[in-house]
């Protein structure tokens, strides 16, 4: 009996301190994890920026934009930095939202915490502090009711209606055809954050704080 | 008395070359040198972990309960090791996949365990573990950098010759199958230990 004891408690004992030491090693492995987390989430900005770029010589957008649901980027976009102020307000913990001149928003990230989006917007900045990027092809007529001057749409992507829509000829095919805006804003996600930003939105342009124009 | 143990564990009784163990991870693993030298490194790690904690508890694991307990710290370095790798070098923890988790039930280590580690004092095994991994990561280096510049002509990621593939069936699984086999009846022809001539 007290033999069969012994083994118990020593395989027991093993146990504990295999967990044990597991868990000690978790501890030191989450911080790294948080770091690599963050890593892989500039990289995917970072390639989609580049896609954006490529996008002015190759007249083709082809980023992953799998978390982005709406992005739009013109030298017009002014206010990224308002989603810091404006969606902690709403109760969301971080967010990217692009604000074109007008107030209008033009691109919506929801996926950060607030962290994250702080850590982003180095990229962000070099981005749209950037030279300006005529991104659709000339001559192409836009009358969309959304659109305001000088914002141009470059790709969306909608949670399970559009994927993406990608390249410059596609975007303005979708807004000629009116639809993305629509779309967009029929997502309850998006009409009601859309209702709930814009005033917030307007009162950011017209402030024009936060620029990062040249 | 080193030269000799390295010799053993790296010629000798190579764990992949000569007893034939760990072959499933290391077919599937050796289509590039950085793969093989990566787990080369971590099984070498988990053996010589294994072997002097074993050697250590040895005196104080009753022989009836000897194999659950093996299982249990092999299990608990894996996992260690694993996380590790998947924390501080996630691009290698993604080109290995599972075949880290699977340390755990590849037979060297377990088979080092039992042999060594139970049955002889803590340095012989820590040696032993050491020497034994330093050979299973020398075969995964021949096989997979062999491999790796037949196939991709690449070695370590860099372009060691222009034009195409000299074998490109190289990087494939029957690939490394033949590629085992030549290396294996090389071993063979030219060590006498192995059954050559």
């Amino acid at each position: 009996m007290i033999d069969l004891l012994k083994k118990i408690v020593a395989l027991a004992g093993t146990g504990a301190l295999s967990a044990l030491i597991i868990f000690g090693v978790y501890g030191l492995c989450e911080k790294a994890n948080a770091a690599n987390a963050r890593l892989a989430q500039r990289q995917t900005l970072s390639r989609m920026f580049a896609g954006a770029r490529i996008s002015e010589q190759n007249d083709s957008l082809n980023y992953p934009g799998a978390s982005w649901k709406i992005f739009a980027a013109n030298k017009a976009v002014i206010g990224y930095a308002f989603a810091l102020e404006a969606l902690p307000a709403l109760g969301r913990p971080g967010g990217i939202v692009a604000v074109n001149t007008a107030g209008t928003i033009v691109g919506v990230h929801l996926e950060n915490t607030l962290d994250e989006t702080l850590a982003l917007t180095p990229e962000l900045h070099d981005f749209v502090a950037g030279p300006p990027r005529p991104i659709l092809p000339q001559g192409t007529q836009n009358t969309n009711r959304t659109r305001a001057p000088g914002a141009l749409l470059v790709g969306v992507s909608l949670v399970n209606r559009l994927e993406i829509v990608a390249g410059a000829p596609a975007a303005a095919q979708a807004l000629q055809e009116n639809k993305i805006y629509a779309d967009a804003y029929e997502a309850p996600l998006y009409r009601d954050l859309w209702e709930a930003l814009q005033p917030a939105a307007q009162a950011f342009a017209s402030r024009n704080y936060g620029s990062v124009l040249p | 008395m080193i030269i000799p143990e390295i010799k053993r564990g790296v010629v000798r009784e190579n764990p992949l070359l000569a007893l034939g163990l760990g072959l499933c991870p290391a077919l599937a693993v050796s289509t590039s040198l950085q793969k093989g030298v990566g787990l080369g490194c971590a099984t070498m790690l988990v053996l010589v972990v294994c072997n002097g904690v074993l050697a250590v508890l040895k005196k104080t694991i009753s022989p009836q309960i000897r194999i659950p307990v093996a299982v249990m710290v092999i299990a608990a370095t894996v996992t260690v090791v694993d996380m590790l790798i998947k924390s501080f070098m996630p691009s290698l923890s993604d080109s290995l996949g599972i075949y880290v988790p699977l340390i755990a039930v590849n037979c060297i280590v377990l088979a080092r365990c039992e042999s060594v580690a139970f049955a002889q004092p803590v340095r012989k095994a820590l040696l032993d573990g050491i020497v034994c991994g330093l050979g299973y990561l020398g075969a995964l280096m021949v096989l997979s950098g062999a491999r790796e510049i037949l196939g991709s002509h690449t070695l370590w990621g860099l372009r060691v010759y222009p034009g195409a593939s000299l074998v490109p069936a190289a990087a494939l699984p029957f690939g490394g199958l033949m590629a085992l086999a030549i290396i294996l009846g090389l071993m063979r022809r030219l060590n006498p230990a192995h059954g050559g001539k």
